[in-house]
């Protein structure tokens, strides 16, 4: 993968609609927007981590498991 | 069996398995944030089981077995399963059906909003975020995985922040609501007049 120029470049401006923003400067983020989005990140994640998860996983890694299992016998 | 052969190759060893086991649900996790289908996430970890199952033997044993399979895993999906456009075009579940599954509580910011907002990121900014933010996963591992210098990394984070800020109309503290269980982006100007009538 090439890294584009733009990547190492300096922020873009964020746009200041009001003028008034008491944040951070233009290219940086206010910290308290910063955690909310670190917090909502976290919530989107965790919601997805703690989903079940299904049977077909676990049936493929023993299937794989006793395959080889298998293979081994005949090897050894 | 020999001694040698015990020691041949870490698929041996019960312990890969259960060690693979451990990290499906993070596996999951990030080919969903990733593709945007929890359906097409799921043909991604079994493919990325599949993959790491066949060569366990580069998997060097004490090393972050996380960051090994999301490596696999990120180059599966960029080699076969993305789409032309960086979005996410079609979201089969996570972003629209469990909407309603809260986890939005301790979060100033709607988890369905969010949601959206995220999938509208270029991916090579949402992998990174998602990597970064919420996996544990540091960003030396991170630009390990993505094949890229540290700074890159740190540099897409940042973006990554200011466009979903930008996409969530949150620029400042001031667009958060003051009550960290608040679950809807406060409304400048809203509804305050009735309160007082």
């Amino acid at each position: 993968m090439t890294t584009t120029p733009e990547d190492d470049d300096a922020m873009p401006p964020v746009s200041n609609s009001t003028g008034q923003n008491s944040g951070a400067p233009p290219g940086e983020i206010n910290a308290k927007v910063q955690d909310a989005i670190g917090r909502a990140l976290k919530a989107h994640y965790d919601d997805l981590v703690g989903a079940p998860v299904p049977d077909r996983f676990l049936v493929l890694l023993a299937e794989l498991e006793a395959k080889e299992k298998r293979d081994d016998g005949e090897t050894s | 069996m020999s001694d040698k052969h015990i020691a041949s190759g870490n698929r041996a060893s019960l312990d890969f398995r259960e060690k693979l086991v451990a990290e499906i649900p993070s596996l999951r996790a990030f080919a969903a944030s990733l593709s945007g289908s929890m359906q097409q996430a799921d043909d991604l970890v079994q493919d990325t089981l599949l993959k790491a199952w066949g060569h366990a033997d580069s998997f060097t044993a004490g090393t972050n077995i996380r960051a090994w399979l999301f490596t696999i895993l990120r180059n599966t999906y960029y080699s076969l399963y993305r789409k032309r456009g960086r979005e996410v075009q079609d979201t089969d579940g996570i972003y629209s059906n469990k909407v309603a599954v809260s986890g939005g509580q301790e979060s100033a910011i709607d988890l369905a909003d969010f949601r959206i907002a995220l999938a509208k990121l270029p991916e090579e900014q949402r992998e990174v975020l998602i990597m970064v933010g919420a996996t544990g996963l540091s960003y030396e591992e991170t630009a390990v995985i993505c094949g890229v210098a540290v700074g890159t990394i740190k540099s897409r984070v940042n973006r990554a922040r200011i466009k979903l800020a930008e996409l969530l109309g949150i620029n400042s503290a001031e667009d958060i609501g003051p009550d960290r269980t608040s679950l809807a982006v406060y409304q400048p100007g809203g509804h305050k007049a009735l309160m007082t009538s």
